[in-house]
């Protein structure tokens, strides 16, 4: 059977293909499509290709926000967003292998956004949103309705992710992931943590995923903001126990199915992270 | 309906009318004759046929032939035109230097794989430590020489490449 490989260089292009072939497989970088099972590549007779579109490399940084766009390659985004958004960029750092790092994008990470991935928990903590493009207009969606209620918001059959926008600048972040040979392995849990210091009163913000899709943990986020606006920059030891006991409650609350070695060592994780943004928190 | 690529492998012009799911490391092999791709797994863990695609490492095996059209292909073959004459060896890129002198393989089989990783690392680096070359490789697997050697290979090529690698003893793969 004969197969159609379109290569739209303008979004304009690439959203009229969309529209004709509702049912041709977008890539980007094609790392996800690459890695099903080789019967899966023949399921399609046409492809569109995402990777020359020029505006999905643009970037821009506004006074408290920075652009992306979504065929940014998790190497290039770590890099671009080092300082601005750290959490994010520590995430990139941690997918995969450097090969992997330099053709995947962000754009995809974010419309498969895979129960267990590195990304996810990081949007959620520094709360990016969601560019999405159609031949009518685009739509801004928090990352938090994308990753959390994907069944109101999911991609329509005629959209393409743009960009991701990230809050730029706002204090503290940082990331860690758990799990056998990182370079192979998804993470088994990961967390995410930004403090907000750009309120009135710094908020911390805390996502994580123990292979069961990212999500925010409110409680412990009050928690963690109010022992941050009592005790200062210092962490005792007392606050880590007790966060570690909030998290292992809250994982439990969430899924009977997460098993206590799991549960553990996530809270073991969000201690780590908690500690690295707390202590790098001098200038709150 | 083929697809037309038009691309540079090795600095050389190239078109051909591909079918769009051939995948870029049976292009390179089949197509191209260029059989220093390697190819391990198929399945992107071994890093065996990692080229370079503009200059960035890539497993072929992850890659269409057909997302390379208008893009710039390196493999093994052509490595060494990547530096400049007065920076090869005998001919050789410094880090296939490196890789002989240093005994950093035995098979041979991730060989090229492990060199177009660590040539990419070279290239964008001023400053590296043990650990930060060992963490390049970490997507590109050697069942034969315990690693040690490979490191110090690409330690050897970064001198010669100008890039101060520190040395770090505890540094572990
Ligand atoms: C060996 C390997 C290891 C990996 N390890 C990790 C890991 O440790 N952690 C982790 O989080 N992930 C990991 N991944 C997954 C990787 O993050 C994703 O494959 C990658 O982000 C997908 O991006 P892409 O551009 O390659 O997507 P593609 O494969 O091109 O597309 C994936 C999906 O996204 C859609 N899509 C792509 N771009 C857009 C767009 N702009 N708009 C709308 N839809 C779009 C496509 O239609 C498709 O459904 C790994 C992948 C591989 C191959
Ligand atoms: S053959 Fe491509 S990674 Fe093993
Ligand atoms: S030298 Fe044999 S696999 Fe590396």
């Amino acid at each position: 059977m004969g197969t159609d490989w379109f290569r739209p260089i303008s979004l304009e292009e690439a959203l009229e293909l969309r529209m004709t072939y509702p049912d041709a497989y977008l890539l980007c970088g094609a790392t996800h499509l690459m890695t099903q099972p080789r019967t899966a590549l023949s399921q399609y007779t046409r492809f569109i290709d995402l990777s020359r579109v020029e505006q999905l490399y643009g970037c821009h940084t506004e006074e408290c926000v920075i652009q992306v766009g979504a065929a940014f390659s998790y190497a290039r985004a770590a890099d671009f967003l080092a300082s601005t958004v750290p959490a994010v960029a520590q995430a990139c750092r941690s997918v995969g292998t450097p090969q992997v790092r330099n053709k995947g994008t962000l754009g995809g990470a974010v419309a498969l956004s895979l129960p267990n991935a590195d990304l996810p928990p990081a949007l959620l903590a520094v709360g990016a949103e969601v560019v999405l493009t159609s031949t009518v207009g685009s739509r801004v969606l928090p990352i938090e309705a994308w990753v959390c209620e994907p069944s109101q918001t999911s991609l329509q059959p005629d959209e393409i992710i743009t960009a991701l926008r990230f809050p730029r600048d706002q204090g503290p972040q940082a990331y860690h992931r758990l799990g056998r040979r990182a370079a192979f392995c998804f993470p088994e849990v990961a967390a995410a943590i930004a403090i907000d210091a750009t309120l009135p009163s710094p908020y911390v913000r805390i996502a994580m995923t123990v292979g069961t899709g990212a999500f925010r943990l409110l409680h412990a986020e009050q928690f963690a903001t109010e022992a941050l606006s009592m005790m200062g920059t210092e962490p005792p030891e007392e606050i880590g126990m007790e966060f570690y006991g909030i998290v292992e409650e809250t994982l439990a609350a969430h899924s009977a199915e997460i098993p206590e070695v799991v549960r553990t060592s996530a809270a073991a994780v969000a201690v780590r992270t908690l500690q690295e943004v707390w202590s790098d928190g001098d200038h709150l | 309906m083929g697809v037309t690529v038009h691309t540079r492998v090795n600095g050389q012009p190239i078109e051909r009318e591909i079918e769009a799911r051939q995948l870029l490391v049976y292009f390179l092999r089949d197509e191209l004759g260029l059989t220093g791709t390697h190819v391990g797994c198929d399945t992107s863990q071994c890093g065996a046929c990692t080229v370079w695609l503009d200059g960035r490492a890539v497993k072929s095996c992850t890659v269409l032939a057909a997302q390379v059209d208008e893009h710039e292909v390196t493999t093994v073959e052509g490595l060494a035109e990547t530096v400049p004459e007065a920076q090869r060896i005998e001919g050789l890129h410094p880090v296939q230097a490196g890789f002989w002198e240093k005994h950093g393989l035995q098979c041979g089989f991730c060989t090229p794989g492990m060199m177009m990783t660590a040539a990419e690392l070279l290239a964008n680096s001023e400053r590296l430590s043990q650990q930060e070359i060992r963490e390049a490789l970490e997507g590109n697997i050697c069942r034969c020489t315990g690693y040690q050697d490979i490191v110090d290979a690409v330690a050897f090529a970064a001198e010669k490449m100008g890039v101060s690698v520190e040395r770090d003893v505890t540094a572990s793969i």
